[in-house]
């Protein structure tokens, strides 16, 4: 698979991953790069015997930049906060009472909150309703444990198979859920198919490693566990349960040296923890701010897809404020900003999305793109080459700066770049490109930059 | 492996043969029942935490309490421990721990004051045992501030010898306490568990932002434990550092005293609120290394560090090894630390045996492992209600007071709750916290005295129908500690081995137990009873064809 198509299946994926759409924006070309099951390189490449477009026939977009987006996580009173994901509830469930997803999220702000009757309430709602993801199945299952309500939790987890799919999660949830019951043998097989089919899932695979521990299987659990900290990194719970294992399979050192690092994460975290505030506290707010984060992203997504683009567009920035590191929810406002035609702001979120990941070159295309529909060229520009700079071997990118530089009459700069595209790719497309931009060159002679 | 170690490991392994053989009763009815008989005990106590809504971190913890035979009358007597006046609070008279002395049929009379047991302090834990072998039992308070310890003078009265003994500990957030004798001199020894370190002024500091809890132990650096040495003479020395118990630090709750990886010394496990527990490790001279992450007894089964509180140490699953249930907070299973082996790994098997499943979603505390319904397996008894008083508005499914819970042991680690069934007196819902287990009216069966939060306490009277017998033991050692804590006792009785250990200070931040209390089911004769000595020279006592039912004490050496 050539590195062109990786990468656009890669913000394909993403894109998808956010929101259940895929929207890529316009791309430099008037041809839209393909998305799915259309080889993107050939589609990308296609040009046409037309001369590449000059700037002056690009559509010229204007667009002022309206959003103060926060760069910083917004602090808010925890009571404050409060009311506002109570707020956005309502509103949700008022606005979209026959989506199930309104309900979902109504439940877990409840759930936040400690409502724990009203969540449970929302969440057979929504259930009633169909829907068609795991969530509400998971986020009741968790409210039933925590009420020590393990058989009904279990019977909720159930019903997840019967919607004909599942996730990591659903199994590592159903086989806690088992354990609590008691029954290790409906455990233990939970885990182990959970594991089979999601091998990556460190957690899974951590809790398949604590009940191998628990039934006598000390060398299947170290193995585990050991996989465990290898795909998921080191945690205070699955080091533990090592130690514990090593000792009961007579690996002192090893289980003293597991010790050593449990005192230095419990160092790190000791130093960490503020004097000046109440733990508890701190540890409350910041689940909170977690969820809120995760409602509000959630908000934002049940707008777009009811097209109702400026609620979605202000949850989205809501959940930015919880938490500015997260690209999904740039991806996903950048779209939103896209269908209301805000390309001035489309263009700083893209910004940052480049910012939150440097190496997925289909956002600095997409920037290139409505940069030069703004009239910005030495933005264009200038993603594209630092593009080049972190991929110099970007079909995409190569393809997309020779017409960029096509465009701007820098017929030299464009020839330039089509001859590394020439070393990567040779295909009819590529050399269609080189006759173009040379009968371009020919026609109109070199432009001044 | 010691010649002594080899013993043990013998009577282990017919005791998981015979464990194997246990009847496995899930289908049956549990016959565990209580009567609620506080009000014709006379047990008139109220705790008072002391507190004005500041929701200082004292006033949340309630107290422990201690039942022991002050007089020898053979009657068990009860030792209440009381809060005090927080800042701000006016409170007459002084809250004062209480002393009830048992009358018999199940009566106690107030004699806290002929008996000169009035402490004035913020006490937090208690324990009793004879610390100068004048065969009278003395008592240890764990307060928040200077602790004290009381002499029995042998006639009714005690004697405050803190100053004298040198165990007030300075100024501390108390916690459990337990006597030991750790390097096997013959002498009791003193473990004092301490808490946080606490000071108003961070409190007032952080509780503005502090909502919707208020400022709680991982706020405080934890202060570390002390040991006192007895001396002999009636003074202790603190060797906390030399014997390696003040290199760690935890905010310690409930604590108890025993021989976790059976090699003829009494080990600690210290119950840790939010944080690992602790379990000090005595390398038989005396010195301790803290190993409770290498024994599988610092954190739950996922690896979480619970918000423990209370602990007990027993034989839950009838295979010849002590095992440890330590309460938790609100969802966190009770941990019900199985013991695996007699060099004492041990793993949690809470979720698995379901012995926490009904008191999940609440904070417990309290923990008493006992044969409720002597049908020769060990149940156990947890205390629940939440710390806050609005507990409802930020937990719905808890609250702050809850009824307390009865576990039924069924069998092969199996365990259920049998609440429900055991009468009214279980229904009350209250904040409960440290409680107490003995035979208070000499009937066989084991009775509770409940400590509730800034409540009356609660006394309950074990009303269990069924022709079950029971073999109460009074163990008197003459050349080790007099009141063999420490021994190990192996009943055997209609082809099954029953395994307890005399121990000190348990429950939450508790005492009780002294004498030692076997279900026997229905027999009427055991076929022997085994009694090894604390000390290094594994002395034994055989007894056989002992008649069931009855209190017996045992002498070493006669």
């Amino acid at each position: 698979m050539s590195k062109l198509v990786k990468i656009v299946l890669t913000g394909i994926v993403l894109s998808a991953a956010i929101i259940g759409i895929v929207v890529v924006m316009t791309p430099l070309t008037d041809e839209a790069i393909p998305q799915n099951e259309a080889s993107p390189q050939s589609s990308a490449l296609v040009a046409n015997k037309e001369l590449p477009p000059t700037l002056d026939q690009y559509p010229k977009l204007t667009s002022p930049t309206t959003l103060d987006l926060p760069k910083v996580r917004l602090v808010r009173e925890t009571k404050a906060l409060q009311e506002e994901l109570r707020e956005a509830a309502r509103l949700m469930t008022e606005k979209f009472p026959q989506d199930s997803a309104s309900w979902h999220l109504a439940a877990q702000v409840e759930s936040e909150l400690s409502q724990s009757a009203k969540a449970e309430e929302y969440w057979a709602r929504c259930l009633a309703l169909k829907p068609m993801h795991f969530g509400p199945y998971l986020g009741l299952a968790e409210l039933l444990t925590s009420k020590g309500r393990f058989q009904d939790a279990t019977q909720v987890l159930q019903k997840v198979f019967e919607l004909g799919g599942s996730t990591g999660e659903v199994y590592l949830k159903l086989g806690e859920a088992y354990e609590n019951q008691g029954m290790l043998k409906e455990s233990l097989e939970a885990l182990t198919t959970g594991v089979r089919l999601f091998p990556q899932e460190s957690g899974l695979l951590y809790g398949l490693a604590r009940l191998q521990a628990q039934s006598g299987l000390l060398s299947e659990a170290e193995d585990n566990l050991k996989r465990t900290i290898a795909q998921g990194g080191e945690s205070k719970q699955n080091l533990s349960t090592l130690a514990g294992v090593l000792m009961r399979l007579e690996k002192r050192d090893e289980a003293l040296a597991i010790r050593e690092r449990l005192k230095e994460i419990a160092n790190q975290e000791n130093s960490a923890t503020g004097q000046g505030d109440s733990a508890f506290q701190l540890a409350y707010d910041a689940a909170l701010s977690i969820a809120a984060f995760r409602i509000f992203e959630g908000c934002g997504n049940l707008c777009y897809q009811q097209q109702q683009y400026p609620l979605a567009e202000k949850y989205l920035v809501r959940a930015i404020g919880q938490d500015p590191s997260i690209s999904s929810v740039w991806i996903a406002l950048s779209e939103v900003l896209l269908h209301q035609s805000k390309y001035g702001d489309v263009t700083q979120v893209l910004q940052r999305i480049n910012e939150l990941e440097p190496k997925n070159l289909i956002y600095r295309v997409n920037l290139a793109s409505i940069a030069l529909k703004l009239g910005d060229i030495q933005l264009a520009e200038s993603t594209l080459n630092e593009a080049v700079k972190i991929d110099p071997n970007s079909e995409l990118v190569l393809v997309t700066l020779a017409k960029l530089y096509a465009a701007v009459g820098r017929f030299d700069k464009a020839k330039d770049v089509v001859a590394s595209l020439l070393k990567l790719n040779t295909s009819p497309e590529v050399l269609q490109l080189k006759v173009n931009i040379e009968m371009a060159a020919n026609q109109t002679g070199t432009r001044s930059p | 492996m010691t010649k002594g170690l080899l013993f043990f490991a013998s009577m282990i392994s017919i005791t998981v043969l015979s464990g194997l053989r246990m009847s496995d009763e899930q289908n049956s009815n549990s016959t565990i029942r209580f009567t609620d008989v506080t009000e014709s005990s006379e047990i008139h106590f109220r705790h008072q935490d002391g507190g004005v809504g500041q929701r200082y971190l004292p006033e949340h913890m309630g107290a422990g309490l201690c039942s022991f035979d002050a007089d020898n009358d053979g009657l068990v007597d009860v030792y209440l421990l009381n809060g005090g006046a927080l800042p701000g609070a006016e409170i007459n008279p002084q809250p004062s721990d209480q002393f009830y002395r048992n009358v018999g049929n199940f009566q106690f009379r107030n004699s806290t004051v002929s008996a000169g047991l009035q402490e004035l302090s913020y006490s937090l834990g208690v324990t009793a045992a004879d610390f100068d072998n004048d065969g009278f039992q003395d008592l240890y308070v764990n307060n928040f501030g200077k602790n004290r310890l009381f002499k029995n003078n042998g006639d009714g009265t005690f004697a405050d010898v803190t100053e004298i003994a040198g165990v007030a500990d300075g100024e501390k957030f108390g916690a459990g306490t337990t006597f030991l004798d750790f390097e096997g001199d013959g002498l009791l020894d003193l473990f004092v568990g301490n808490y946080v370190n606490f000071s108003f002024e961070r409190h007032h500091q952080l509780a503005p932002s502090a909502h919707p809890y208020s400022p709680g132990p991982k706020d405080y650096a934890p202060t570390p434990d002390t040991l006192f040495k007895n001396n002999g003479d009636g003074t202790f020395s603190d060797v906390s550092k030399q014997a390696g118990i003040s290199s760690v630090a935890g905010p310690s709750m409930g604590v108890v005293a025993g021989d976790f990886d059976f090699d003829q010394d009494s080990d600690i496990f210290v119950a840790c609120d939010g944080a690992p527990n602790l379990l000090y490790v005595n390398n038989g001279k005396g010195e301790f290394t803290e190993e409770a992450m290498l024994s599988g007894v610092a954190v739950d089964s996922r690896g979480i560090a619970n918000g423990s509180m209370g602990v007990d140490f027993a034989d839950l699953n009838g295979d010849g090894l002590g095992d440890l249930l330590v309460t938790s907070y609100s969802e966190q299973q009770p941990e019900f630390f199985r013991n695996l082996s007699p060099g004492g790994f041990f793993e949690d098997f809470s979720r698995l045996s379901q012995i926490g499943t009904e008191v999940y979603p609440h904070v417990n505390w309290g923990v008493g492992t006992f044969d409720l319904d002597c049908d020769g397996d060990i149940d156990a008894f947890i205390c629940n209600g939440h710390l806050l008083e609005n507990a409802k508005e930020i937990e719905p499914h808890t609250d702050f007071g809850v009824p307390n819970t009865v576990v039924e042991n069924l069998g092969h680690s199996k365990f259920r709750s049998v609440t429900a069934s055991t009468g009214e007196a279980l229904r009350q819902a209250r904040s409960s916290r440290g409680a107490a287990f003995d035979d208070f009216d000499a009937d066989g069966k084991i009775d509770v005295v409940v400590l509730n939060c800034d409540a009356e306490a609660q006394v309950l009277r074990n009303s269990s129908q069924n022709d079950n017998s029971w073999l109460i033991l009074d163990l008197v050692s003459t050349n080790a500690n007099r009141d063999a804590i420490g021994a190990k006792v192996w009943v055997h009785v209609d082809g099954k081995i029953l395994y307890m250990e005399r121990i000190n200070g348990r429950g939450y931040q508790s005492h009780y137990g002294k004498r030692l209390h076997f279900g026997l089911g229905r027999v009427d004769a055991i076929d022997r009873v085994e009694v090894l000595w604390p000390g290094k020279r594994n002395l034994r006592t055989v007894i056989e064809n002992v008649p069931a039912n009855q209190i017996k004490t045992v002498v070493e050496g006669l």
